[in-house]
């Protein structure tokens, strides 16, 4: 079949399937006609000169070509140091990852990369040792401080070529008889302040806000306070331990035979039924006063909470009071606002081929499940007002359209989301997707009901949890493929489309 | 002692008193408190000094009404028996039935009591001991240890029960089994916390002995913080009594959490002693309301479950506990005598402890309440309902200065009937109030016919009844001993 006859077919297809559903509450995500970024086919993204546009299908890498497309967006300059990215200014910061491993190695120094010319990033001096890894890494920058925290150890950063270690906050050792792997942390985030670190899985914070007295950074356990209020065979066990004042999160902070030592349970399941996942990637509204943490409906998790939920908390008091819900997950997760109202774009990670939980395939018609294993589309719900939460449309690729899954299963696509980054939380214009073997998508995200993707880069797949930077500056984005560092130089006919 | 009139209206008052639905135990309308025992003693017998079951402070007990010692040994445990054999189970290491040794008896002449043989090595211990005897068979078991008592003097050793070793970390102390019952059949061995079923149908094969784990199918039908994570786990096939038997990590690996809190917020207690109906159809267990499971389970509970079909069914329930009960027929309707253990002592001493029994009634019935036993009518289970207690004034409200000035703590922790199917009396071990025996034919008055204290009898030696020779078999702290019911005793219970 001819490209363009396919494409002609997609599009008719696409949009006839995409008319006949809408938004509904529940498990599955769909969108109405109006909420959903047309997908025709091919990506509507604006190339330039010089461009290698994808040859077929958005997302799409046919059998036998390599990945090696980019539109609305260049290489400028590279490293071939693959990994997380995060930046400041002109500075970026890579922890390498082993994606050839099945987990990356625990402790990964930093890199530090001088991307003052951006055709010629350079390490700067020796990488920066750092203990008890995160999925991610993250910068926060403020007029009063700027730190970079990986897992416990916490850096700071007002030099940004020259990071100043401030130490390790205590991460207590949550364990499962018989798993050897730490449990905890999983991932975390900075508030925008930049005084406290939010730990998952469940939710924990340590208050940095002494950033330079160490005695004074408080661990506060708020998984049981919130298990507590999520709908689970967990919820009725954490409202009566805490009733009775004596929550589980106080008896893991005592030795054994006192207490639990931070033992999460006597067996993966027993640990499921116990402790709601609540939480992968934390975010927060602008002043800090909401925190938005989506589980991902996983694992055994995924046998008492299958639809993927993602939950609006009100950090203004202790304990933290659930204030609203959407349904869509969490793995990846970004609060921004745009147009005056407020938004998450949030979404799982993994797709097919099969991660073996649920044998997620996007011949599954629309709306399909949210749980582990369904990242092929992204969510964008409206959190204005928390207690209407609702999504209002999906970040979508053309080769995951339920009629193009025969092309993705011959190609064994495996276009899904791990995370995403907002140009400008305050006032978003993209979102740039890491999309798996669809590389990095850039969204215009300024209409949340519409979303149009407005750039690609796709030279190989994005390292899982790489975030990436943006240099609004520069109109650069800092981030890693399995290839290595790069940076991307948005071109202008999509930063004028994006009004950047 | 002469009753003071203030006294007296305090006793009317609580003898007006009805059994109320609710958490505590009120004392029965018909069951006026007269204060002295209303026992019925014999020439020669020693009547207690005071009010029913005191020990006044200074003496040592040494009563006896309408029960006669013939004899004694110098053995200290619980006991159990059939026919002219008895057993006593010695305290093992650190005082606890672990790895204990059974002493047989023969008490073919019970004024001479002979130990029979080398003591028999018992492993696993459970609180009590228990034979079962039937047409068939003629079984005992003790933790895991599993005999055939056919031949009662020459017990035979068939095999060891593969109780799986549940364990919370830290905790040194197995805790399963706590307490078994064998059916009234001799097929199949009962054993708590929760609720464990092992068949031994084919006695001779232990390799057959299954363990049957049904805590998970109980608790997802019992109220409290564990129910929704049961009922749950059970409807996505994915029971934590299944995920138990997995080792680590696949599974828990009979570890009941991650600490004491978690496992008493996972696991509900609900079992204690363990008793069947006639026909083993039916069974009755009840929780003790003690320890971090009584914050979730405040208020005791006796319950009652049919085991004629899976999953095991709770049928009815009724409050009071259950670490000691004993279902028993009489009058054509089907009763369970039940009560709880330790008291203002037992508890390590709290100040606040030693007035529990100035509490009015209705009063609690948990873990550290064990004044009273509590009979419930259990014939309709569905209506299961509190009828009557088996109480000494001692105990009571009215009474309380005096026990406190005693010094003593006179509580329940096991009992014995005579004859289940067709139940005359209960003999109550009743701590420093020694060994009582109730006539509980008409179940909504017991009315207490006999006593004898020499001593606190031993905490689980629940003893065995010889019919025949109207005999009681029992242990205190001073020894076993031979009982003999008293002739004006055996006419007033119609034995």
């Amino acid at each position: 079949m001819s490209n363009g006859k396919r494409l002609s077919q997609v599009s008719q297809t696409a949009l006839a399937v995409l008319g006949a559903f809408s938004l509904v509450s529940g498990g599955s995500v769909s969108a109405r006609p109006t909420a959903h970024p047309i997908v025709e086919g091919s990506s509507p993204a604006k190339c330039g000169k010089g461009d290698v546009r994808e040859p077929a299908l958005q997302g799409e890498v046919p059998v036998g070509q390599t990945a090696s497309y980019n539109c609305g967006v260049k290489l400028v300059g590279q490293l071939p140091i693959a990994g997380n990215v995060q930046g400041t200014g002109s500075c970026a910061y890579i922890r390498p990852r082993n994606q050839a491993g099945p987990t990356p190695p625990p402790n990964s120094p930093i890199y530090v990369i001088d991307v003052r010319n951006p055709a010629k990033p350079v390490v700067v001096g020796e990488p920066l040792p750092v203990q008890n890894r995160t999925e991610t890494f993250r910068v926060v920058v403020t007029k009063e401080r700027a730190i970079l925290v990986s897992g416990s150890t916490i850096y700071d950063i007002k030099d940004c070529m020259h990071p100043k270690l401030v130490g390790d906050v205590y991460l207590p050792p949550n364990t499962l008889p018989g798993i050897v792997t730490k449990t905890f942390p999983h991932d975390m985030r900075v508030n925008r302040e930049g005084t406290k670190i939010f730990y998952s899985f469940g939710v924990w914070d340590v208050d940095i806000t002494n950033l330079y007295d160490k005695k004074s950074w408080k661990l506060t356990d708020h998984r049981c306070e919130l298990a507590a209020q999520i709908t689970g065979p967990w919820q009725a066990l954490h409202q009566a331990a805490n009733k009775a004042g004596r929550s589980l999160c106080v008896d893991a902070t005592k030795p054994v035979p006192q207490g639990s030592n931070y033992a999460v349970g006597t067996s993966p399941l027993v640990s499921s039924l116990i402790w709601p996942q609540v939480s992968h990637s934390p975010d927060f509204n602008a002043d800090d006063t909401r925190v938005y943490l989506g589980d991902q409906a996983g694992g055994n998790s995924k046998s008492w909470a299958p639809d993927a939920k993602t939950r609006i908390f009100d950090t203004t008091k202790s304990p933290y009071k659930l204030l609203g819900e959407v349904n869509g997950g969490g793995h990846g997760l970004d609060w921004f606002r745009t147009g005056g109202r407020e938004y998450l774009l949030h979404s799982n990670e993994h797709g097919q081929p099969a991660f073996g939980d649920g044998d997620p395939d996007s011949c599954h018609p629309l709306p399909r499940p949210t749980s582990l294993g369904w990242a092929m589309e992204g969510f964008l719900s409206d959190v204005t007002d928390p207690a209407n939460a609702h999504n209002v449309a999906t970040l979508n690729l053309a080769i995951n359209d339920p009629k193009n899954c025969s092309t993705a299963h011959a190609e064994k696509s495996d276009a899904s989301i791990a995370f995403h980054m907002i140009d400008d939380a305050l006032n978003a214009h993209f979102a740039a997707v890491n999309y798996g073997t669809a590389g990095l998508r850039i969204f215009d995200i300024r209409n949340p009901e519409k979303p149009v993707e407005a750039a690609y880069f796709n030279h190989g797949v994005p390292v899982h949890a790489q975030v990436g930077y943006y240099d609004a500056a520069r109109k650069l984005i800092y981030f890693s493929d399995v290839g290595g560092f790069k940076v991307l130089q948005v071109e202008p006919q999509v930063a004028k489309q994006l009004g950047i | 002692m002469v009753l003071k009139s203030k006294t007296l209206g305090a006793l009317v008052c609580t003898a007006l008193v009805a059994f109320m639905p609710g958490t505590g135990i009120a004392a029965p309308a018909s069951t006026p408190i007269t204060g002295t025992s209303p026992a019925l003693c014999g020439a020669g017998d020693r009547r207690e000094p005071g009010i029913q079951g005191e020990v006044p402070s200074g003496q040592t007990a040494s009563y006896n009404c309408g029960l006669k010692a013939i004899a004694e040994l110098p053995f200290v445990g619980a006991v159990a028996g059939t026919g002219n054999c008895v057993y006593v189970r010695d305290r093992g290491p650190g005082m606890t039935p672990d790895e204990s040794k059974i002493h047989v008896i023969d008490v073919t002449n019970p004024v001479k009591p002979a130990e029979i043989g080398e003591p028999l090595a018992v492993h696993n211990g459970s609180e009590t001991l228990r034979v079962a005897v039937t047409a068939q068979r003629a079984v005992m078991v003790s933790g895991s240890s599993v005999f055939d008592v056919s031949d009662c003097l020459h017990p035979k050793r068939m095999g060891e029960i593969a109780w799986p070793d549940t364990s919370v970390p830290g905790v040194a102390r197995k805790n399963l089994p706590h307490d078994i019952r064998i059916n009234r059949e001799g097929t199949k061995v009962y054993a708590s916390f929760g609720l464990w079923e092992i068949d031994i149908s084919n006695l001779a094969d232990p390799r057959s002995w299954k363990v049957n784990d049904y805590r998970c199918v109980i608790a997802a039908q019992l109220q409290g913080p564990w129910q929704e994570i049961h009922k749950q786990s059970i409807e996505a096939g994915r029971s934590l009594c299944d995920d138990a038997t997995r080792k680590a990590p696949q599974g828990a690996n009979y570890s009941m959490g991650g600490s004491a809190l978690q496992a008493s917020l996972l696991w509900p207690t609900f079992s204690h002693a363990l008793d069947f109906n006639a026909d083993d159809t039916r069974l009755y267990v009840g929780d003790q309301a003690g320890g971090t499971s009584g914050i979730w389970s405040p208020n005791t509970k006796m319950r009652i479950i049919d085991l004629t079909k899976k999953p095991y069914t709770i049928i009815g329930e009724a409050n009071g506990p259950g670490h000691g009960l004993d279902w028993f027929r009489t009058g054509g309707r089907e009763y369970v005598i039940h009560s709880n253990e330790t008291g203002t002592g037992g508890l390590k001493a709290k100040p606040e402890t030693a007035r529990r029994t100035c509490t009015p009634y209705p009063r609690s019935t948990a873990l550290g309440w064990g004044y009273e036993a509590i009979v419930s009518d259990v014939t309709n289970p569905a209506s299961a309902r509190n009828v009557g207690m088996a109480h000494i004034a001692i105990n009571d409200p009215a009474f309380c200065d005096t026990r406190i000035a005693s010094g003593r703590d006179p509580t329940l922790a096991y009992h014995l009937i005579d004859d289940p199917l067709d139940a005359h009396f209960a003999a109550i071990n009743f701590g420093d109030a020694g060994l009582r025996l109730f006539d509980i034919r008409n179940p909504a008055s017991p009315v207490e016919v006999a006593y004898f204290n020499h001593a606190p009898p031993v905490h689980a030696q629940v003893g065995y009844y010889d019919a025949v020779r109207k005999l009681i078999f029992m242990s205190d702290a001073q020894g076993f001993k031979v009982l003999q019911i008293e002739p004006q005793v055996r006419k007033k219970l119609g034995l």
